[in-house]
């Protein structure tokens, strides 16, 4: 195109009337397919602008295009055609604002339409020669000639934008496009163009250019390395300070790489999926190693979001690389603290554990030990219920654990009759009660019974209180079966007694009854259970005891008697005892008297027998003397030749003679029988030569030839010179003498019969020791017949051996005492007998006539005796090897106690003085037993503890000997000076009568727990100091905080007050002097100082929230809202606003204060934002959300936000909209959620740009605000 | 009541500050009846006499415009002094501070003052604002001050924004 392009009046309007037939017809069709491209590449550019996507091909297909023409085919006629061109340019110049020109093939303008003029602000006429350049903008002027001149003539289609610069001073941006028009033949005939106004399109295109330049901003200012991808993961721009981070010098080298290929490994994986979800309009977030382009190593944290066109298709993808190097290395450093702490821990749980079973083994010995004591154990609680038992009680009594443990009493197992006493027991141990051991009876489960000897003592916790009993049970059934094999000797023996014909009886030296036989009972006719116990006063007769009395201290002073007495049976009959009370001697003190009573009434009865007899042998002698002396008796005298001189009448009487025939006449001899002729012949010889001659028994002659026994007594009588001359004769008749002595002779031989059946031998001796009596009893022991005794000295009767034995006893009795002495006795074919005997003399008138012996065969009571001797010699025995038993069990015991583990067991007796030093103590703490024994055991805790020593270690005794026992925890030195933690328990040993015999310790080393508790501790409580450390900090920081604000307060607003003030002051001063410039330049001085004091007050106020207090009061909502529209409605400026408030807000619970703050922002910002409608709607109103509480919300008719920006909102000085268009500090939005966060709730917003926005928050139900309320003791004493 | 004695101290470090306040009070012609002392040392030297005011001629002020950030000895300790003065503690007390800490108020009436006020940025507030004090000054001048507690008649202060 060359310099001009006139413009042809006459074209301009006409050319369409010059248009004919089918040409016209041709060019209107040409020119209706041209204005129908046209509509086409409008309504692409509409659809692409519409749905911001650059597809063309999609935008075709979008749905809601303002106007679609439906274009039948051009009509074959013109005017037709012409119509349809018309109503197309008026739709077309109806919906988009275009102006339509047509040029010639030269270039010219033939045509411009009122569109066009319209949008240049020119007229018609101005149009031609260039004219319209006037009305484009100075600057694109030139360019828009060139291109005129270029493109006008080239049958293509260009387009080119322009810049018009209108009358009003207004730039109007304009897009102009041409399109060829050809003919029929294809011959070039001008151009068709179009102009179309985009200056909205450009204002917001720059809009969005700066917009993006302050994001650029942003980015560029964010420490972090931002980079833009295309969806393929190449990198088309980064950041300044992306460059640096990943160490990039010119971010050229790296341009279009592949970002994937930044990485390594599994950051490359974790980074092709962030991508592969950016694609998918996903934001995904990962951290991942990658060394920067110069190799330092970095660890990343990094962001990739998708960035999205208006569809909401993402387009590219925004990816944040955080250096999180320093954060990951303090990760890894407490990730390795922490695994080094695990590492420790396990190590002290493996040691815990080793300890664990350590102490497990320790205590199963322990369990076995327990188990397996000799003696057995058992606890019971308050209820008697076992809670423990050991296997050896187990055994003794037949039942498994289980069915004892928790199931039976203790009470359950003893016999009924126990039962209550056992319940006792058990009452007086919880009362702290320290019992004797006692003997109780156990039914085993097979029924038998096994005695057992029970201690129990309490088991008491810190406190004091009763947890159960420990109770230990000794069988005793060994030493129970002895002493009940003794009571059937007893009692055997007792039969025995019971059965000899004896009455025996012992009693103490108190005269109390302690034994006594059937014979005895019988005799008192008692029990003989009655009887024991009884004083000897109360069994014996009064007068009796008074009797005995001097006997029975004389026995009881060591001398045994024996005496004589009538007694008495209880049915009247007395009889004779004889009484022997032997003292019975024992350690040479007298312990009591045996009284063994012996009926001795038949004896006495012989005896008397016996005394009567020879009281009748001495009368009838005395008699006969009186006969022979006063009656008559023959007298006779007979010469020497012995014939008769001489003859009384009585004898001649008695011979039937006369005296005529006799004297003088018959010889003695002839009245004599021939036995006695020598006797008498010697008796006359003797009589002559003597002068006497002893008295002579001898028969004398009757006549009738019978005889009778006389007694003759003769004297001679001789004449003066002593010749003889005849005999004086005295003659006795003494027959009846003679049957006296036969009477007498059968007498004794009955007092013989009945001695002899007599038990026992019963002999008298005279003075001379001749056996006078004795009884048959004599041959079985003496083998003598009892007859061929008599009149024998009882030396020749007995053997050398018995007779030097009883000689001097029977030399005493002669001297008046009564002896009695045992003594074995060998009798000729017989076992050997044990004899008592006794020699009582016979006192006559004070002088001993005799002996009178007695000996009883004592052997089967000997034997019982010695039965009894043997039987305790047994018990003694059993006793001695039950010792040695329970010897070889404390043995064991010790070499037990000796060989345990881990604890040292010692013993002390009663005052705490070491008596026993096991080679466990010895082990465990160093000492040896020569070192220790006899110390006092506080030794060991003077080493450690000085004074305290002693006073710990008394208490310690104390309180064991007052509870059983008492556990104390602490260390103990070991005699190198090595310490360990120590469980001690010292238990109190005490003797069956309940006697604190002394003491046993048992340290028990717990080293290994004691460390390992303090190292659990020591852990806790470096956790703690580090809490303690990080709260210090926190209070720290917020003090910081706190100054901060208060310089704030003080120092920043001062100068702004000052900036404010002297501006307004400086106004008043220069008043008209003022120009307009400078005016408007003070204006903004001033407020630019307020608005920053308005920043800085909002920021105070932020910052205050974050450190007040919040004070929970109820706040009833419906008031704070109708206060606070109620403020803002009383300056409306003259604008409409429709308050809609929901009537029943509700009473929350919340600071009052805060809350008005919350609703003043958000009705303030919807009051502000609705300031450019005509009519502003703004509603209040809430609900209930099941998990955020209450809602409330604000909505407005105002105008609006995007969307995507909402989570921005809510930041501080975050803002929306341009400070031109409304006012604000952008401080108020955070300040309102600040505190909806503080009262647990949230807040969030939607909106619908342009058409309004809702504002809402929540506020948790009342019950969980006290729960989500942050601490507030981190913040210091605040007020509002 | 003796007339002569119908002045206000004004106790305030800031150059800028003490003259804005001037300023303020000539607006409400008050300014001859200022007096400016530069810190709260020397404000207690004058108030009594001592120091570089050893030699003043005249009574006490008859209220007392006190800054609370001040070099040397600051508003607050000022307050303690003049409050726990037998002579003084009658005399009104307003404090004049930029800040509007929380903590600063409940100090300052804590130590007694009888009214607190946080200077406004913009000036016509100010001016406003110190109208009261002016309003209260005169009040005080024209009827005798009630030897009562300090506070007493402040009420109708508070805090001025």
């Amino acid at each position: 195109m060359s310099v001009l392009f006139p413009l042809r009046a006459n074209l301009l309007g006409a050319s369409s009337a010059k248009a004919e037939g089918h040409d016209e017809i041709q060019f209107l069709r040409d020119e209706v397919a041209a204005l129908m491209l046209e509509n086409k590449h409008l309504r692409q550019s509409l659809a692409a602008e519409l749905s911001n996507a650059s597809p063309p091909a999609t935008a075709q297909q979008a749905p809601g295009l303002p106007v679609q023409f439906h274009w039948a085919d051009a009509g074959a006629r013109p005017d037709e055609s012409r119509a349809a061109q018309g109503a197309l340019l008026a739709a077309l110049s109806s919906v988009f604002p275009i102006g339509v020109f047509r040029t010639d093939a030269a270039g010219l303008l033939t045509q411009v339409d009122v569109n066009l003029q319209q949008m240049l602000g020119l007229e018609l006429a101005d149009f031609a020669n260039f004219g319209w350049l006037a009305a484009v903008h100075p600057q694109d002027r030139q360019r828009a000639q060139d291109s005129w001149f270029e493109y006008a003539m080239q049958p293509s289609s260009h387009s080119m934008e322009l810049r018009l610069l209108r009358g009003d001073g207004e730039t109007r941006h304009v897009l102009m496009r041409n399109a060829p028009r050809f003919d029929a033949a294809g011959e070039f005939l001008g151009q068709f163009g179009f102009v179309q106004d985009i200056t909205e399109q450009r204002e917001l295109e720059a809009d969005a250019r700066l917009k993006e330049e302050l994001n650029r901003q942003i980015i560029a200012s964010s420490p972090d390395c931002t980079k833009v991808l295309d969806l393929q993961g190449r990198v088309l721009q980064m950041t300044a300070r992306g460059c640096e981070r990943v160490e990039v010098d010119d971010f050229e080298t790296v341009r279009n790489s592949d970002w994937r290929g930044w990485w390594q490994g599994e950051g490359r994986a974790s980074a092709q999926a962030a991508l592969d979800k950016a694609v998918c309009g996903e934001m995904s977030r990962f951290v991942a190693f990658a060394p920067t382009f110069k190799g330092t190593p970095r660890w990343w944290d990094v962001a990739v979001t998708p960035i999205c066109d208006r569809a909401g298709k993402p387009v590219m993808m925004l990816v944040v690389s955080r250096d999180i190097s320093e954060q990951h290395r303090q990760q890894e450093e407490i990730a390795a603290l922490s695994a080094s702490l695990e590492a420790r821990v396990q190590l002290r749980t493996q040691e815990l554990a080793e300890a664990n079973q350590r102490i497990s083994q320790t205590l199963a010995d322990a369990q076995a030990l327990y188990n397996q004591a000799p003696c057995g154990y058992h606890s019971v609680n308050g209820d008697g219920l076992f809670v423990r038992i050991n296997q050896t009680e187990l055994d003794w009594l037949g039942y498994q654990r289980e069915e004892v443990i928790g199931r039976l009493h203790f009470r359950d197992l003893v016999l009924s009759e126990q039962v209550e006493s056992m319940r006792q027991h058990l009452k007086q141990l919880m009362l702290g009660e320290a019992l004797d051991p006692v003997e109780v009876c156990l039914r085993r489960r097979d029924g038998s019974t096994l005695n057992a000897l029970l201690t129990s003592t309490a088991v008491l916790d810190a406190q004091g209180h009763f947890l159960h009993t420990n109770n230990t049970l000794m069988d005793i059934s060994a030493r129970y079966r002895a002493e009940q094999a003794l009571a059937v000797q007893r009692a055997f023996l007792q039969t025995i007694t019971d059965s000899v014909p004896v009455q025996l009886a012992f009693y103490d030296r108190d005269l109390i009854c302690r034994f006594a036989n059937a014979s005895y009972a019988r005799w008192l006719n008692l029990p003989k259970a009655s009887l024991i116990g009884l004083h000897l006063s109360q069994v014996a007769r009064p007068q009796d005891f008074a009797s005995a009395q001097a006997h029975l201290s004389a026995a009881l002073a060591g001398e045994a008697q024996r005496f004589e007495g009538q007694r008495t049976f209880p049915d009247g009959t007395s009889f004779y005892a004889s009484i022997e009370c032997t003292p019975y001697w024992r350690n040479s003190v007298v312990q009591g008297i045996i009284i063994q009573l012996m009926d001795i009434s038949e004896r006495k009865a012989s005896e008397d027998q016996v005394s009567a007899a020879n009281q009748a042998l001495q009368s009838a002698l005395a008699q006969s003397r009186s006969l022979y002396n006063q009656a008559p008796c023959g007298y006779h005298s007979v010469d020497r030749n012995g014939v008769f001189v001489a003859m009384n009448d009585t004898e001649l009487a008695w011979l039937d003679y006369s005296r005529e025939e006799v004297v003088g006449q018959l010889t003695y001899q002839d009245l004599m029988v021939p036995k006695n002729a020598e006797m008498l012949e010697e008796r006359l010889q003797r009589l002559m030569a003597h002068g006497f001659a002893e008295p002579a028994e001898y028969d004398m002659l009757r006549r009738d030839g019978r005889v009778f026994p006389v007694l003759a007594s003769s004297t001679a009588v001789r004449d003066a010179s002593g010749e003889y001359l005849h005999s004086n004769t005295t003659v006795v008749d003494i027959t009846a003498r003679k049957a006296a002595e036969l009477a007498l002779q059968a007498n004794q031989r009955f007092i013989q019969a009945i001695t002899d059946h007599v038990p026992g031998l019963i002999a008298y001796l005279d003075t001379e020791l001749r056996f006078r009596f004795a009884n048959a009893n004599h041959l079985p022991i003496y083998g003598i017949e009892a007859s061929a005794m008599l009149g024998k000295p009882l030396n020749e009767c007995f053997s050398t051996e018995i007779w030097s034995e009883i000689a001097p006893r029977l030399q005493a009795a002669l001297a008046g005492e009564i002896q009695h002495f045992e003594a074995w006795r060998h009798a000729a074919q017989r076992q050997p007998i044990f004899i008592s005997a006794s020699y009582i003399p016979d006192l006559h008138e004070g002088k001993v006539k005799g002996i009178f012996v007695q000996v009883i065969d004592i052997t089967e009571r000997k034997r019982i005796e010695e039965r009894v001797t043997g039987l305790n010699t047994e018990l003694e025995q059993r006793i001695r090897e039950r010792s040695i038993e329970l010897l070889e069990s404390e043995q064991r015991f010790r070499l037990m106690v000796d060989n345990i583990r881990d604890h040292a067991v010692f013993f002390l007796d009663a005052d705490g003085y070491i008596t026993d030093w096991t080679d466990s103590a010895q082990r465990m703490d160093g000492y040896s037993p020569t070192e220790m024994l006899g110390q006092h055991y506080r030794l060991l805790f003077e080493r450690s503890d000085g004074e305290n020593g002693r006073e710990h270690a008394e208490k310690l005794l104390q309180l064991a000997s007052s509870r059983g026992q008492h556990e104390v925890y602490g260390w103990h030195q070991r005699k190198d000076g090595s310490r360990y933690w120590a469980h001690a328990l010292l238990i109190a040993l005490r003797d069956d009568q309940g006697e604190l015999r002394g003491f046993a310790k048992l340290n028990r080393d717990m080293t290994d727990a004691k460390r390992l508790d303090d190292l659990m501790r020591n852990i806790n409580d470096e956790l703690e100091k580090r809490v303690t450390e990080r709260t210090a900090q926190l209070l720290a920081a917020n003090k910081d905080l706190e100054s901060f604000s208060y310089s704030v307060s003080h120092d920043l607003r001062s100068p702004l007050r000052h900036v404010a003030s002297f501006v307004s002051l400086l106004q008043e001063h220069l008043g008209d002097r003022c120009d307009e410039v400078s005016t408007r330049y003070l204006g903004t001085i001033g407020n630019s100082a307020r608005h920053m004091s308005q920043l800085i007050d909002g920021l105070l106020a932020f910052s205050h929230l974050g450190r007040a207090a919040v004070n929970i009061a109820p706040v009833d909502f419906t008031l704070l809202v109708e206060t606070v529209v109620a403020q803002l409605a009383h300056d409306t400026e003259g604008r409409s606003i429709e308050w809609v408030l929901a009537p029943d807000l509700p009473v929350v619970q919340g600071d009052a204060l805060l809350l008005r703050e919350v609703w003043a922002n958000l009705l303030g910002n919807a009051y502000k934002y609705t300031r450019p409608r005509e009519h502003a709607r703004i509603e209040v109103g809430w609900g209930v959300d099941p998990v955020k509480g209450r809602t409330f919300y604000v909505r407005d008719n105002g105008v609006g936000f995007d969307t995507k920006y909402s989570t921005k909102l809510f930041g501080v000085f975050q803002r929306l909209h341009r400070a031109s268009e409304f006012e604000g500090t952008g401080i108020g939005l955070a300040l309102t959620r600040r505190i909806v966060e503080r009262h647990g709730g949230t807040v969030w917003a939607e909106s619908q740009l342009g058409e309004g926005s809702v504002f809402s928050f929540s506020l948790p139900f009342e019950s969980l605000l006290a729960a989500n309320s942050p601490p507030e003791q981190m913040h210091g004493p605040q007020s509002r | 009541m003796n007339r002569t004695f119908e002045f206000i101290l004004l106790v305030e470090d800031n150059p800028d500050d003490a003259e804005l306040t001037r300023l303020a009070l000539a607006r409400h012609g008050l300014d001859s009846h200022v007096t400016h002392v530069s810190d709260g040392m020397q404000a207690l030297d004058y108030l009594h006499r001592r120091g570089a005011f050893a030699s003043r001629t005249g009574g006490n002020p008859s209220l007392i415009l006190l800054d609370l950030k001040m070099p040397l000895l600051d508003g607050i300790g000022v307050l303690h002094e003049i409050k726990g003065c037998e002579q003084l503690h009658n005399i009104p007390v307003v404090v004049l501070t930029s800040s509007t800490e929380p903590s600063d108020l409940l100090r300052a009436y804590t130590a007694g003052t009888n009214a607190y006020m946080a200077k406004p940025t913009e000036f016509s507030q100010f001016l406003s604002a110190m109208k009261h004090v002016c309003e209260f000054w005169i009040n005080i001048n024209q009827t005798a001050p009630q030897p009562s507690g300090p506070g007493a008649r402040m009420s109708a202060f508070g805090e001025l924004q």
